[in-house]
């Protein structure tokens, strides 16, 4: 598929088009935090104890905190913690996942039941559980937040690549690579990789968004990002507790929550319908 | 040019969870042929009959389970891999799918470079755009992606690249039976061109015994992994001894339908055996409408019955 040919195929669909036009809006917001955030101190934890738990006002557009933050500056400044953990923990998961489904689809045999066994062991947990394990065994942060999350994510991306890698590596073109004497890696890279990514591509891309979520549930269940950094998932569990009283308090980080995870979701099914040639023919 | 040697090629049928092998698909079984310089041989046989493993396992894409092959008195089968990595430039292969022999995501340029990068060939793009020239394409093709593209133009950018390491010898794996009627004609005229061009020796593997008549000097008929009668085409077209290589040719269309009553049918039952279960004795006689009961108990020989042609059937001759 051309790249122009992408690029209608994706304007035409109206819900992608939402969903990446709010990823680029939360991209800008986390880029330009400083400008926007009306109280960037407040959003890195400076306290305010004379307003503590405004409703919002024209003053503080989302209210503040219970330490009288304003949580509109501390939902921007969140944007960046989010889309921070969101990315790397996919990255580093398909750093670690994509080269070793590769090895395991390609060469198969003794390698491949060896890591596929190894998958499973981590594929037994529930998602969650594991990367709850895992950070209080690493310690409380961001860092090892992420860390604990890519960890139990690259077994699902192993998977995915070398079931492509298996089916891939069958097709007469890389049988024809073999007969020409093009050396393995080359014949992985060039043939194998690129037509195995896409179903990976479509699945990273709704993954960013899960990623924040689980991480926010991590911050949630105080495993994750420590305050005062600001971060969604934090803001939600420091608010429950006002919840009935101040409920702009959790809500707001809530609402930049479910819009982020939904864009990323938008996004990922744009793509699928696009990568697959028989949901494609519907926008052509 | 090429020697094949009881050629073998068992693939083992894996069980459970520790792959404990089972069964073997005894795919090529003890074959043996000769190619000849500058020559078309032709494999036939229905599908399953092995002619397509045969071929793979020549180019040593598959690795032989037993038998040797010689490539200008070259042991093949018995060279390391970077010693069969400065083979492989003479041998290539054209696929039958066109489009699943060429990579969706590079440009007709890159397939076609690919190998000559891998060889340190110079002035790489005056090459690309010569071997485009030669299998009747241009440089507007070269940008193009291989579903931007005709079968028959896929076809021939397969060819480019299976030439563009000046091979000698080619194995054609039914390179037209994707295409349609129309563009078949052309591929195989294109095909005969650069043989003559670059005196290039064909294994030709087909089930179309027209075209196999039409292109080949030689001809073996493979059932089951074995060939089952081998000579010239006149030999086997004119004078088939082998009840199968009767039954094949029987279904060739006639253009004239008088022509064919006056000709003596065989009705042949059933359909190929299983690979896995080959039937004793003569692999054809569940099939044979001459069967007795030594084909049950014994297994035929190849008998050369006249110079060059040969027959694995016990009543060659007599039926």
């Amino acid at each position: 598929m051309r790249k122009k040919e992408f690029i209608k195929i994706l304007f035409r669909n109206k819900l992608s088009v939402v969903g990446l036009m709010i990823i680029l809006i939360l991209l800008f917001i986390a880029i330009f935090a400083p400008l926007l955030a009306p109280y960037p101190e407040q959003a890195k934890g400076e306290p305010n104890l004379k307003e503590r738990l405004q409703p919002p006002s024209s003053k503080h557009f989302f209210g503040t905190d219970h330490l009288g933050r304003d949580i509109l500056s501390r939902v921007i400044y969140g944007s960046r913690t989010s889309l921070l953990i969101g990315f790397s923990v996919v990255l580093l998961a398909i750093l670690i996942g994509l080269p070793l489904g590769l090895i395991a689809g390609y060469y198969g045999g003794k390698i491949d039941l060896i890591i596929m066994r190894i998958t499973d062991i981590f594929l037994a947990f529930p998602p969650l559980l594991l990367a709850l394990l895992i950070a209080t065994t690493l310690g409380r942060g961001l860092i090892n937040a992420i860390l604990a999350l890519s960890i139990s994510w690259w077994p699902w991306y192993t998977r995915l690549v070398r079931g492509m890698a298996i089916s891939i590596k069958e097709r007469p073109y890389v049988e024809a690579a073999k007969g020409m004497g093009i050396s393995e890696w080359k014949i992985i890279f060039r043939h194998v990789l690129p037509n195995s990514i896409s179903p990976l591509i479509i699945q990273a891309t709704m993954d960013i968004g899960s990623a924040i979520l689980e991480a926010a549930a991590l911050s949630f269940l105080g495993l994750g990002v420590q305050p005062p950094t600001p971060d969604w998932g934090l803001m939600v569990s420091e608010g429950k507790e006002y919840f009935l009283n101040y409920p702009w308090y959790p809500v707001f980080p809530g609402l930049a929550i479910f819009i982020t995870v939904m864009a990323f979701n938008l996004l990922g099914d744009a793509l699928r319908e696009i990568m697959d040639p028989r949901l494609r023919r519907k926008f052509l | 040019m090429i020697k094949v040697e009881h050629l073998k090629k068992y693939f083992p049928i894996t069980k459970g969870f520790i792959r404990k092998k089972t069964l073997y698909l005894k795919a090529v079984d003890d074959v043996s042929f000769i190619i000849n310089d500058g020559e078309t041989f032709a494999l036939v046989g229905e599908s399953g009959s092995g002619k397509s493993t045969t071929g793979r396992t020549i180019l040593r894409l598959y690795e032989p389970t037993d038998g040797k092959v010689f490539f200008n008195d070259i042991e093949i089968t018995a060279l390391s891999e970077e010693e069969l990595k400065k083979i492989k430039p003479k041998m290539q292969m054209i696929y039958q799918d066109p489009y699943s022999s060429l990579n969706p995501r590079m440009t007709v340029f890159d397939i076609i470079a690919e190998p000559l990068k891998e060889y340190n060939y110079k002035n790489i793009e005056d090459r690309v755009l010569e071997l485009l020239e030669s299998v009747g394409l241009s440089e507007e093709h070269a940008s193009k992606y291989p579903d931007e593209l005709s079968g028959g133009q896929c076809q021939r950018v397969a060819i480019a690249r299976a030439l563009a390491l000046e091979p000698e010898f080619l194995v054609l794996d039914e390179p037209t039976s994707a295409l349609d009627v129309s563009v078949q004609a052309q591929v195989l005229n294109l095909l005969e061109k650069i043989q003559k061009e670059k005196k290039l020796t064909y294994l030709f593997i087909s089930h179309d015994l027209g075209l196999v008549r039409y292109l080949s000097n030689r001809v073996g008929v493979m059932y089951l992994g074995k060939i089952v009668e081998l000579g010239t085409i006149e030999q086997v077209f004119d004078n088939p001894l082998h009840p199968y290589t009767r039954m094949l040719l029987q279904s060739i269309p006639v253009p004239d339908p008088k022509q064919k009553s006056k000709r003596r049918r065989i009705v042949i039952k059933g359909e190929i055996p299983s690979p896995l279960n080959p039937p004793a004795g003569c692999p054809f006689h569940t099939r044979c409408p001459y069967a007795q009961e030594i084909c049950k108990r014994k297994e035929p020989l190849l008998i050369e019955v006249k110079e060059g042609h040969l027959v694995r059937c016990h009543f060659a001759g007599e039926i």
